[in-house]
């Protein structure tokens, strides 16, 4: 007798493999259905404890400064000093009064001694975070011409120029760079090819920036890299790792609200846990009073059929957004309400003009044929949608507005294309978006 | 109705370059893979770089190798030297505008390896220098003070006489910040 079967033993391998396949099968199916936000994993950074020591530390620098200046009023070093510091007040806390009093001292300083490359570069910053990039564009243009410290000036440059939909003189500063490994040459180039549709390159830029971080060291820039690089998986629909991404970075900072922000995305938008989404918001919104959050909230609650509560929570956004204190921050959100409330379509069209003057991006003219498409000029809105969109965006926004404004214009077989290309980034577009893209697609 | 916000859409301001200068881990003795390095700053007598460089020669000063420096750029420290005090003649060095300019272009600290250290102490000259050293002054003084340091009283000292709090006898000898 042979001491085993041939013929047993040969069949199996065969049922070895027909179990695991099955059992794999069952187990990447219940894998990929199996919500990805797991509250136990960021219990630890929902406490306003993080926020409150990030509070204190700044809050010791500051009063240092302050201290200093009390005693020497004019000194414009310590003018500099707080004026870097109330700006990260307003990061920090989002008390936009904070941001003016920085812009306020940056102007005394600048009139005390003008043409100072590090003031005209720190009016930029502010300028950015305004959104006034017009203004950014010049303070930098002149920094540049001044000469020092020419390569941060040409970064910065290049930030608003790509803004302001310049990409030509962007892509040419990027050209005479010298320093292109350099953590700060690589996130432009990352966001460039961004610009260009290439994610995955753009992704491979940034995964090479936070390998410098990572080498350099420093947790500021950790943080900073791995909830950008978060992001920008969660854009390519790797969801998954953009969440383990967000508690990386949280690690570093944990007063990351950024990233809290991006968790609660991922449970709305994949996992269709509303509760979670909601409850990761409304704690962010006890803590950081800025308006971002209600925006969200309200698409929450439209999501869930929840119309009246989604419209107060619009119009408790629209309220705070609409601070004069906030300029042009808020803008292209507030047009984008406004294009399809009621009675708003002329204001939001009147939004969308000022908008263009100020940040000339595609993603602004794709907002200008929003407006016009919802004002009832659905001609004008393809134009400008040919003229200025097309081809120069791949915002999965852009190709949704695209979509609609063709197949109003009656151009049904361009409109699915764009809608299909759309429908791929459903996760970036949330359950809304996604929902109204399926029903404009099922009638194709 | 759709009110999309890009998860990422607001955290790509402009970052600033204060990042440049960052070297948290003094003990790294392995450079990341694949990084060009670049010169980007220097200095070696305080305020000589701030003053003599025009802003737009700055990018380019702090790039040139010391040896370089004279030879490129004593001619534009001289025009400086003059624009700051016309009636120079020569200083307590014996310094004509040239020599004195040519040798404020090599912007190093010289070190003397033995005797003592200091910027000037009244007979040793920048043989090192110390924390306390009144360096501003001597520069000062160098640059206006004439053949025997009495031109232009009203502009050969800066006034500072000390450090506002005193230094500390253990590394890194500096006051803690204040």
């Amino acid at each position: 007798m042979y001491p085993f079967n041939l013929h047993h033993l040969m069949k199996k391998p065969i049922l070895i493999a027909a179990v695991i396949l099955l059992f794999g099968g069952a187990f990447a199916i219940f894998y990929s259905q199996r919500p990805i936000a797991d509250p136990a994993d960021y219990a630890a950074f929902m406490t306003p404890n993080h926020l409150e020591n990030a509070k204190e530390k700044l809050q010791e620098r500051t009063l240092f400064w302050e201290n200093k200046l009390q005693a020497a009023p004019a000194n414009f070093v310590y003018q500099s000093k707080l004026a870097g510091l109330y700006a990260s007040w307003f990061k920090l806390t989002g008390d936009v009064q904070q941001l003016h009093r920085s812009d306020s001292l940056l102007c005394l300083v600048h009139e005390q001694m003008p043409n100072q490359v590090g003031t005209l570069q720190s009016m930029a910053a502010n300028a950015i975070t305004r959104h006034a990039f017009a203004e950014a564009e010049g303070y930098m243009r002149q920094a540049l011409a001044l000469g020092e410290n020419r390569f941060a000036s040409s970064l910065m440059l290049t930030d608003v120029l790509m803004e302001r939909g310049n990409f030509g003189d962007a892509d040419r500063l990027m050209r005479d760079m010298a320093s292109r490994t350099h953590f700060d040459y690589l996130i432009r180039e990352m966001k460039m090819l961004d610009q260009e549709g290439d994610l995955p390159s753009a992704i491979k830029n940034m995964e090479k920036a936070l390998a410098l971080a990572r080498s350099a060291g420093s947790e500021e820039l950790l943080n900073w890299s791995l909830s950008n690089l978060a992001d920008m998986y969660g854009h390519d629909g790797r969801i998954r790792k953009s969440y383990n991404t967000y508690l990386e970075a949280l690690r570093y900072n944990p007063a990351d609200l950024h990233s809290l922000k991006g968790i609660a995305w991922v449970a709305f938008s994949q996992d269709k846990n509303t509760a979670e989404a909601q409850r990761i918001l409304g704690f962010l919104q006890k803590i950081h009073p800025v308006p971002d959050y209600d925006l969200l909230l309200a698409e929450i609650a439209e999501f869930e059929g929840k119309d009246s509560e989604s419209a107060s929570l619009r119009q408790s956004f629209t309220q705070k957004a609409s601070n004069p204190a906030y300029g042009n921050m808020y803008k292209s959100y507030l047009c984008e309400l406004k294009a399809t409330d009621v009675g708003q379509s002329t204001e939001a069209l009147a939004i969308a003009q000022q908008e263009i003057k100020e940040r000339p991006h595609p993603m602004s003219y794709s907002l200008l044929a929003w407006a016009s498409l919802q004002n009832g000029e659905k001609a004008a809105a393809k134009e400008i949608l040919e003229k200025y969109v097309v081809n120069r965006t791949e915002e999965p926004n852009a190709l949704y507005r695209a979509g609609i404004i063709l197949l109003r214009n009656g151009e049904r077989e361009s409109a699915k294309e764009y809608l299909e290309s759309a429908l791929e980034a459903s996760y970036e577009l949330g359950p809304v978006a996604t929902a109204e893209i399926r029903q404009e697609l099922s009638k194709l | 109705m759709k009110n999309i916000i890009r998860a990422g859409s607001l955290l790509f301001i402009a970052f600033s370059a204060s990042f440049l200068t960052s070297c948290d881990k003094d003990d790294d003795t392995n450079p990341f893979e694949g990084l060009t390095y670049q010169q980007e700053d220097q200095m070696g007598r305080p305020a000589i770089n701030t003053v003599f460089v025009a802003t737009a020669d700055k990018d380019d000063f702090n790039e040139t190798t010391p040896s370089a420096m004279s030879g490129k750029y004593a001619t534009k420290f001289q025009n400086q030297l003059m624009a700051l005090n016309a009636g120079y003649t020569t200083n307590a060095l014996g310094m004509d505008a040239a020599t004195f300019s040519g040798a404020l272009a090599t912007d190093v600290l010289n070190v003397a390896t033995s005797g003592t250290t200091t910027f000037f102490d009244g007979i040793n000259v920048l043989t090192g220098r110390t924390l306390a050293d009144d360096v501003i002054s001597t520069e000062l003084l160098l640059i206006f003070g004439g053949p025997d340091g009495s031109a232009n009283p009203n502009l050969t000292d800066d006034n500072v006489d000390a450090n506002d709090k005193a230094f500390s006898n253990t590394f890194p000898y500096l006051a803690s910040p204040h």
